[in-house]
């Protein structure tokens, strides 16, 4: 909280940040309450990718709480000129969760096996106006339009992190049909994405 | 790479002569580069190449979009209710000060027992002097045995103190080098013990580190509270911690390699004496910033 806020807070409300650079510049400053504000706003964004990524609630749990310990710590790092604050906060849980998958050697194919996911309608609350949400729920549902192992190859690479070296050995594929498949899938779910956007 | 770049101005999307094969196959790679897909050796490629090449950096632009939709194309579910309440303890501030300062916040002392006593002699103002004699004779060969025990607690108290004192030596070296970190640990459940957190003073680079855990549940006489490391699967000691009467307790830690290489820092109830690895669940725990966190 700035100095002027952390003096006038007890007598005078401060007013809610609506933007996320002020509210980061209160967690730059240590404001527990903008922290708080913030995972209010990305805690389910947050989770939900971890979950995605990890298959496991108790888990995903923990990858959120040390996403947000980790905003908390390395906030100044942030630089708005280079992306959204929810992009920024998912590339770290992504990482975070990875990680952790890297280091349990809990990579499957579990993890791709079901593109269908439930959704928590009270989660997309805050959520249905966010362009970048909505790009990715939409990507979500291009994504079953794309050739199987297309799919498959994207989702193992973009959720559990794998390299074409890696994917080769961890689906049996060699490494040019990999590769192949991966370029073609992006290459097919970008123009999906692009022509659904400009409707 | 950079020579490179003449060559994709050619390129088959803007030309109509041959492609350049060199061009094309790393402008193939693109797509997987901004997914983070490609191997080491690929990604060197793609990253030169993109200094020359504005056709490559616009491809990758567009696939970084994509990619940066895709974090958000998780199906939404919404966060467990008890994470804001960890995160509000694990970032509370720092209250050691305070509390140690607080009348309210000292444990009682023994002055009530001390008055009671000699209000209880005050009634008796007409005892003979052998009785007081006797009585502090008594006093006197309690306190030369407590004495003796207590010098002999005192030697291994040394010992400790000198091996602490050396971990404290390199801490304050750290300190003064100002490039320490302070990471908050969080409970590890509300369930088990909502209010305990601790606070973690290290440089990544080092070996040494200090903890300091507030609000740990008491513990029964055979147990200890034991500092574990946690790389991956692995859990290395820390040290053990005997908590104060209000549940506060400190450790300086050693660890076999640089902090860096841990993920995370637990704290456990343990038989007295410790345990070569964790045998009940954690009261506290949090992230040490092991390998993988990527900056942005």
């Amino acid at each position: 909280m700035s100095r002027s806020n952390q003096e006038l807070g007890r007598s005078l409300p401060a007013p809610e940040p609506s933007d996320d650079s002020d509210l980061m510049e209160l967690i730059v400053a240590q404001d527990q309450e903008a922290l708080l504000l913030l995972y209010q706003r990305y805690g389910s964004p947050v989770y939900s990718l971890a979950l995605r990524i990890l298959r496991d609630p108790g888990q995903a749990e923990e990858v959120t709480q040390d996403t947000f310990l980790k905003v908390w710590q390395r906030s100044s790092q942030w630089d708005p000129n280079k992306g959204q604050l929810s992009s920024w906060l998912l590339t770290i849980a992504r990482y975070t969760a990875i990680d952790r998958l890297r280091k349990e050697r809990r990579i499957t194919t579990q993890a791709v096996t079901s593109l269908e996911e439930t959704v928590d309608p009270p989660a997309t609350q805050g959520l249905v106006g966010d362009r970048l949400w909505q790009d990715g729920q939409l990507l979500r549902e291009l994504m079953t339009q794309l050739p199987s192992e297309q799919a498959q190859v994207i989702e193992l690479a973009f959720f559990l992190g794998l390299t074409h070296s890696e994917l080769a050995e961890h689906l049996g594929w060699p490494l040019g049909t990999v590769k192949t498949r991966l370029r073609l899938g992006l290459h097919r779910l970008r123009t999906l994405w692009v022509d659904a956007t400009k409707r | 790479m950079g020579s490179l770049a003449p060559d994709c101005e050619n390129s088959p999307e803007m030309s109509t002569e041959k492609p350049d094969t060199s061009c094309q196959a790393i402008h193939d790679l693109i797509p997987a580069f901004s997914l983070g897909a490609t191997d080491p050796a690929e990604r060197d490629l793609v990253e030169s190449h993109l200094a020359d090449c504005p056709e490559a950096a616009n491809l990758r632009a567009g696939y970084d979009s994509l990619a940066e939709a895709l974090l958000h194309s998780a199906p939404p579910v919404q966060a467990p209710s008890g994470l804001a309440d960890r995160l509000r303890i694990a970032t509370q501030p720092a209250t050691v000060a305070a509390e140690s300062g607080s009348p309210s916040a000292k444990p009682s002392t023994d002055r009530g027992f001390v008055r009671r006593l000699m209000n209880a002699l005050s009634l008796h103002p007409r005892r003979s002097m052998a009785v007081v004699a006797a009585l502090s004779l008594v006093i006197l060969v309690i306190a030369n045995l407590f004495w003796s025990t207590q010098l002999r607690s005192s030697r291994e108290s040394q010992r400790q103190l000198a091996q602490f004192l050396d971990h404290q030596t390199e801490l304050l070296a750290l300190i003064g080098e100002d490039a320490f970190l302070r990471i908050e640990l969080p409970p590890a459940s509300t369930d088990v013990a909502a209010g305990a957190h601790a606070t973690v003073l290290c440089n990544p680079d080092r070996e040494v580190g200090f903890i300091l855990a507030e609000g740990l549940p008491p513990l029964p006489p055979e147990q200890v509270y034991q500092v574990w490391l946690v790389s991956g699967d692995q859990r290395v000691s820390g040290g053990l911690m005997q908590p104060d009467a209000l549940g506060r307790g400190w450790l300086a830690f050693r660890a076999p390699v640089p902090l860096k290489e841990f993920d995370a820092v637990g704290i456990t109830p343990e038989p007295a004496g410790g345990s070569p690895g964790p045998t009940s669940p954690p009261v506290i725990r949090g992230p040490l910033y092991g390998e993988g966190y990527e900056e942005s």
